[in-house]
């Protein structure tokens, strides 16, 4: 009895924890709607400080931040609208408008680019056309069914049920190894973007140390690690250096603005 | 009618003795006795007393001539007032060299017996030179139309067959002869010529003969044969000299060969001197034509350059002319035409080479000459010829650029440059995205994602509970009996220890509840035979089933006789017997 009690007291305390947040929801359009008038009048940095607070209210879905790359290239901030686009193209891979825009924004960095795709996206190419959200709802229904069809075989093991399972466990197979590619390519996705116009390499993370190579807002970079705002970035094998942490911004990191 | 008269009454000649004959004799005669190697030697094997014999004459003493066959004919005689048939063999004999040889016998098969002829001694001796006044019937002669002539240079070489009968089945053996090469001008042509006062028909054949390297060549003698028929002239007029016999069918032919005179001629090199650069080695007559159409056009299109080179010669050394590049014009070459043949004098030939011409900016353009040398032997001396030049006028083109019909490739080429790249004449981005749709839910994967594994493992659960429910429940089923079975002794034992074993109906019912529960029955009485016999069908000792028998009928002989005193005691020995056959029957 007693444990009847508690199950109820945590789903009611869901229950209101939800629509406590729906509640709260409520004002994320309109403040979604002024950055965009904002953006549409010239006011480039209220637009961008409405799409950060989006984000950092948990709205940070791919429109905002394409929307917020948009206005980081009107505001003349190429690194950020670069790290914008980055993030949105995590979450709305097919987007033509976002692959148009980023395409612009690279074709203005100084800095050349190679390509960044790995032997993972180079092996299953359809990842970089899907998001981990989208693989995730797709193998969560195969997954579904797969157990479904699982318990129902526990009743009724005839043959054509044998077939489904066997296409079922197929697609399950695949769609799971796909989730989990694009799983662990996101959580370790170590690129980042360089925000600063200049930001000078040094081969050791002081002030002090040798200037290796300068790198210019826009260069996509990978981050290796951070030492007291010092960040150890490698742009190829030959390239590798310290810059200071607030030069650049993680793409991963998508809770707010990189600085 | 004539004609016919008479053959019928040959034939009936011929067929009317057919079994005239007796003493077989056989003879092998030559037209002359001495013949030289251009002569043909007619040899008649004849056969009398027969028609015909088994098989074919065999004649010795031919190894060294050549043998050719003139037939057979069968003939009748009246000698002696008596009629004889016979049949001659004619042969043609052709000497490949000068000597003595016995021709003969010829040995023939008459009816299974055989028979043999005499033999003729023939000579062959060397040709004589022939003098032009013992020209025979038939004659051959050659000729150049010069004796010295440069490397390349065609001189014509004619060979003419001088006939004062019928002859046919001619056929040529062209002499040999390195560095010589000979090439037919035309078909033979005939007509008549008066040789020492005779009447010939002359057929003529000529030839280019160009000498490849230089020195001097001996030209052999060319070699004619044919079959001659007799010119049939008789000194007087007799039976058979009707012209119905003159006819070929009834004549014999006879093979000839006849010869030409060996010729010289000498082959000198092309001098030196005055060589000009490029030279191809023409050697010969030739001219050069140009024509340029047309001669104004507009930037873009095209003008069609022709250049002909021809000639007599050796006209397949006609060079391929080429055509200098000019700035601001395209120039494609056409594949050149070579076209030869001949005429009277010789070989000829022409060359017609093709350019097309598009300049690419308007204005006035001067195309150049082109030039070609050959050395021209009649002058003795090389010879350089140059195409006028022309004038091109280009006015400004449409706007397009036409290129013309020479190479597909180009053409291909052309249809893709006139395709204009798409040229950017502004630069931005694309404008906000306005809907709030896909705004939500960020960072879902992170902070443990609870609702990640939750939709992941979920269905596991559920099938691994539904899996562990079947077995379980499977197992319940499985085990019924028995929980019956101990539910139903522990049922029993506990009645007994509160009913304290004194009441003998109560006992009994609660043995027979035990047995339908214990063995899934459903008795309404049960006595002490039957409780026996099921323990002993289940497998119980008969010693245990044999103590219940007891018990059980202690307890009715207290319900129905009313001796109650040892139910009590029954009742407390009840608990172990069924506990023994628990034990048993497990």
């Amino acid at each position: 009895m007693r444990k009847m009690i508690r199950l109820a007291i945590a789903l009611l305390a869901a229950g209101l924890s939800f629509m406590s947040d729906a509640c709260a929801d409520s004002g994320w359009e309109e403040s979604f709607f002024k950055a965009n008038q904002a953006y549409r009048e010239g006011h480039f940095e209220e637009a961008i400080d409405g799409y950060l607070h989006l984000i950092r209210s948990g709205k940070g879905g791919g429109p905002v931040y394409y929307n917020l790359g948009n206005a980081y290239l009107k505001a003349d901030r190429l690194g950020r609208a670069v790290w914008a686009y980055e993030r949105a193209l995590l979450l709305t891979p097919r987007d033509p408008d976002l692959r148009f825009n980023l395409s612009h924004a690279r074709d203005q960095t100084v800095d050349a680019m190679g390509d960044p795709r790995g032997s993972i996206e180079t092996v299953f190419f359809w990842l970089r056309s899907f998001s981990l959200r989208e693989l995730f709802g797709g193998f969560a229904v195969l997954n579904l069914l797969f157990w479904s069809v699982l318990i129902i075989r526990l009743f009724n093991r005839s043959e054509w049920l044998y077939y489904i399972f066997l296409f079922v466990i197929s697609l399950w197979f695949v769609t799971g190894l796909s989730f989990g590619l694009k799983y662990y390519r996101v959580t370790t996705d170590d690129r980042a973007v360089v925000l600063q116009k200049e930001a000078d390499i040094l081969a050791g993370p002081d002030a002090t140390d040798t200037v290796l190579f300068k790198l210019h807002e826009g260069t996509v970079v990978h981050h290796e690690r951070s030492e007291d705002g010092w960040s150890l970035i490698r742009v190829s094998d030959k390239n590798r250096g310290w810059v200071t942490s607030e030069a650049i911004g993680r793409i991963s990191d998508d809770a707010s603005d990189p600085n | 009618m004539k004609k016919l008269v008479l053959l019928l009454a040959f034939s009936m000649a011929l067929l009317g003795p057919s079994n005239a004959y007796a003493d077989v004799s056989v003879s092998l005669s030559l037209d002359r006795q001495e013949a030289t190697p251009s002569d043909s030697i007619r040899m008649v094997v004849s056969v009398s007393g027969a028609r015909q014999c088994d098989v074919p004459p065999v004649i010795k003493g031919l190894e060294r001539f050549g043998l050719t066959q003139g037939g057979s004919s069968t003939r009748v005689e009246i000698r002696d007032g008596s009629i004889r048939s016979g049949v001659d063999y004619t042969y043609y004999l052709t000497p490949s060299q000068p000597g003595s040889f016995q021709i003969g016998p010829a040995r023939v098969q008459v009816d299974g017996d055989i028979f043999e002829s005499n033999t003729v001694l023939l000579t062959i001796v060397k040709a004589a030179p022939r003098e032009s006044s013992a020209k025979g019937a038939i004659f051959l002669t050659a000729g150049l139309s010069t004796k010295k002539v440069y490397v390349e240079e065609q001189v014509i070489y004619t060979l003419r067959l001088y006939l004062r009968t019928r002859v046919a089945n001619i056929s040529l053996e062209l002499p040999e002869q390195d560095h010589l090469t000979f090439q037919q001008l035309g078909k033979p042509r005939e007509y008549q010529d008066v040789v020492d006062g005779h009447t010939y028909q002359v057929v003529e054949v000529g030839y280019a003969l160009m000498g490849l390297k230089p020195g001097d060549y001996r030209i052999g003698p060319a070699q004619m044969e044919m079959t001659a028929y007799g010119s049939g002239q008789q000194s007087r007029r007799g039976f058979f000299d009707d012209p119905f016999f003159s006819d070929p069918f009834f004549r014999t032919g006879r093979p000839m060969r006849v010869s030409s005179e060996p010729i010289e001629l000498k082959v000198v090199s092309l001098p030196a001197e005055g060589k000009p650069e490029g030279f191809s080695g023409l050697v010969g007559s030739f001219t050069i034509a140009s024509e340029l159409t047309p001669p104004k056009i507009r930037a873009g299109e095209s003008a069609t350059l022709t250049v002909q080179v021809s000639g007599r010669g050796n006209v397949r050394r006609i060079p391929d002319l080429g055509m200098p590049g000019l700035e601001h014009v395209k120039i494609y070459a056409d594949e050149p035409v070579f076209t030869a043949g001949h005429d009277g004098k010789g070989l000829a030939g022409t060359k017609t080479m093709k350019w097309a011409i598009v300049p690419e900016l308007p204005g006035d353009y001067q195309i150049p000459p082109l030039s070609v040398s050959f050395f021209d032997p009649k002058a003795g001396e090389y010879r350089v010829l140059q195409s006028p030049g022309h004038p091109l006028a280009v006015i400004p083109g449409k706007g397009k650029m036409i290129m013309v019909d020479v190479e597909g490739e180009r053409q291909d080429g052309a249809r893709k440059a006139e395709k204009q790249e798409i040229r950017e004449i502004g630069h931005d981005i694309l404008p906000l995205h306005a809907s709030v749709r896909d705004l939500g839910t960020r960072s879902w994967t992170r902070n443990g994602a609870p609702v990640l594994w939750a939709v992941l493992l979920l269905p596991a659960f559920a099938y691994v509970s539904t899996f562990l429910g079947l077995r379980f429940r499977k197992r319940s089923l499985q085990t019924l009996p028995a929980q019956r079975a101990k539910r139903a002794a522990r049922n029993l034992i506990r009645q007994c220890r509160q009913s304290g074993g004194n009441d003998p109906e109560r006992l009994s019912l609660l043995v027979r509840d035990y047995f339908n529960d214990r063995f899934g029955l459903a008795l309404a009485s049960l006595t002490p035979e039957d409780a026996a016999g099921i323990l002993a069908s289940k497998g119980v000792a008969p010693e245990t089933a044999g103590r219940l028998r007891d018990v059980l009928q202690t307890i009715e002989n207290a319900i129905y006789a009313g001796k109650g005193q040892g139910a009590g005691r029954t009742g407390q020995d009840i608990p172990g017997i069924i506990r023994e056959i628990e034990r048993e029957i497990r």
